[in-house]
């Protein structure tokens, strides 16, 4: 393990708070992207196949 | 200039006989100062140590309470939009209407100041400079508040929301009107440069903040 | 000159067209994805394992390598809301208010995260979790206006007029915040004392890393606007596809009526 000094407790806290939070955020960015696209897809399908039928 | 000051006077005449507002924002002021020493204890020297600090901070919030009104009755009677087509430019109409809410909230809550700087602790020489410093401070209150009023005109719960617009922008006025005053009071500092820049803080607003807030009128009235 | 101009004028016009970003942006994601990647893991090995210890502070100048990014970070966010917000009110470009939208939240969880690591820092260099100092007063200034523009957004119904009340308010944060900033100096200078805040000699052993870590942060941070853009366009586009199906099932409904 790497020696960090008297502080180590505040070097981890540090750097995985800023972890978590931009892979929580890098996530849920990624998550709405891929539902905001399913949504469009499946309405954009919808639309499509009515074209045809008419 | 007689269309802006019949739009002036009639603001003045439908807030003074409306006159909830005032009375909220002087009683909510009130209440905030008898609430704090009994919060933090009744030591009176602490008390004058903090009084400019904590006068100023419920000046700011009385007066925020009262920032929604503004617009809110014109909006809601469909006169606001009347004035849109009107000859005064909306620019001229969010200067009269912020003058009007000086007049009539801000000036009485600068008076109602020293009062309350009683309840905390200061003796009556100090009253002069507790007024002055927020005769000087509040129009820039006024003015910067119309644009928080604006962007929030017709939202189901704008009056939530001001706050969290507006108060950031009031921290200048904030600081220099606490800086005047404790410069003063317990003579640290130079009390006149506070003030001059106090001044300067209330200029700027009045002569910035009617270009946006009559964007945002004009975006809101669409 | 004027021919290098007008391809960047002939490219931002490209660009703010939807269609374009879209196509654009999918050749480009992975890229400044991967490339945020590798800047993460040498930048970390580079903190961890190259850092010369300090022997007052121990090692806790490493945490300046994920603080001041997100404080570079978290400036540049609002800049570009401030550009785009330019951008919607003046040249009506389309993508503009997609962009300060998207911007929004990432730029608030970055000034959080800034004030969270700034504040662990402090306890072991000040000796105290918080300090009203100028840069602290002024990101967690920033932070609140961050939180106002998402709330007064979220608080508006009608999109169009969402984006330009939100585009105003960002308008003028960007007049006040240097005021704010300028008056909390002033304060500051006279009446505390100056923050007795030791700074480090900063050597080349500690640039060096810094950068590559801003660098990561600046592609990671991109990456994710281009993302959240993509993810707001599919979501508009979504809506309008759902207006034109209501239409025309209502029409429909008005066909059904005329001839029974």
């Amino acid at each position: 393990m790497l020696d960090l000094g008297p502080y180590s407790e505040f070097i981890i806290a540090a750097y995985s708070i800023s972890a978590v939070t931009l892979i929580a955020l890098t996530i849920w960015v990624h998550k709405s992207e891929a539902h905001h696209k399913k949504m469009l897809s499946m309405f954009e399908d919808d639309n499509a196949e009515k074209e045809k039928n008419k | 200039m007689s269309s802006f000051l019949a739009l002036l006077k009639r603001d003045i005449h439908l807030s003074m006989k409306e006159g909830g507002t005032l009375g909220i924002a002087l009683g909510f002021n009130l209440i905030v100062v008898t609430l704090l020493p009994l919060g933090i204890g009744p030591d009176l020297n602490l008390l004058n140590q903090i009084a400019p600090g904590v006068l100023w901070i419920t000046l700011l919030l009385s007066l925020l309470l009262s920032l929604d009104r503004i617009f809110l009755t014109d909006y809601e009677e469909g006169t606001l939009e009347l004035m849109t087509l009107g000859p005064l430019p909306l620019e001229q109409v969010v200067i009269a209407k912020a003058i009007a809410h000086w007049l009539c909230v801000g000036v009485p809550l600068s008076f109602m100041t020293p009062v309350l700087g009683l309840l905390m602790n200061l003796s009556p020489g100090q009253f002069g400079i507790l007024t002055l410093a927020a005769l000087i401070g509040t129009p820039a209150l006024s003015f910067l508040g119309t644009i928080g009023a604006a962007l929030t005109l017709g939202l189901k719960r704008g009056g939530l929301l001001l706050p969290l617009l507006i108060l950031p922008f009031f921290i200048p006025t904030l600081i220099f009107g606490v800086s005047t005053t404790t410069g003063y009071l317990f003579a640290s500092g130079n009390y006149e440069s506070s003030l001059a820049l106090l001044a300067a803080i209330s200029i700027g607003s009045i002569v910035l903040a009617p270009f946006p807030a009559a964007w945002a009128l004009r975006v809101n009235l669409n | 000159m004027r021919n290098l101009l007008g391809r960047i004028n002939g490219w931002i016009d490209r660009l703010a067209n939807p269609s374009q970003f879209l196509k654009f942006s999918s050749k480009v994601l992975p890229w400044l994805g991967g490339l945020a990647l590798i800047g993460f893991s040498i930048g970390l090995y580079w903190a961890f394992f190259k850092t010369p210890l300090d022997e007052e502070m121990g090692q806790t100048v490493i945490i300046m390598f994920v603080h001041v990014p997100a404080a570079w970070i978290a400036q540049m966010a609002y800049a570009l809301i401030a550009v785009s917000s330019f951008g919607l009110l003046v040249w009506r470009h389309p993508l503009a208010d997609v962009s300060a939208k998207a911007a929004a939240p990432l730029g608030a969880v970055i000034t959080f995260l800034c004030l969270g690591t700034g504040s662990i820092w402090g306890r072991p260099d000040w000796g105290t979790y918080w300090q009203w100092d100028l840069r602290m007063t002024s990101v967690l200034v920033l932070f609140l206006l961050y939180l106002g523009l998402i709330a007064l957004r979220n608080a508006i119904e009608e999109e169009v007029q969402a984006g330009k009340i939100t585009a105003i308010l960002a308008l003028v944060g960007v007049i006040l915040l240097p005021v704010i900033k300028w008056s909390v100096e002033w304060q500051q200078s006279t009446l505390h004392q100056p923050a007795g805040i030791i700074r480090g000699y900063v050597s080349v052993e500690f640039l060096i890393p810094l950068f590559i870590m801003a660098f990561s942060y600046t592609l990671l941070f991109f990456y994710l606007h281009m993302k959240a853009m993509r993810a707001e366009i599919f979501r508009r586009r979504t809506i309008s596809q759902q207006r034109r199906q209501v239409r025309e099932f209502s029409s429909k409904e008005e066909q059904n009526l005329q001839t029974p």
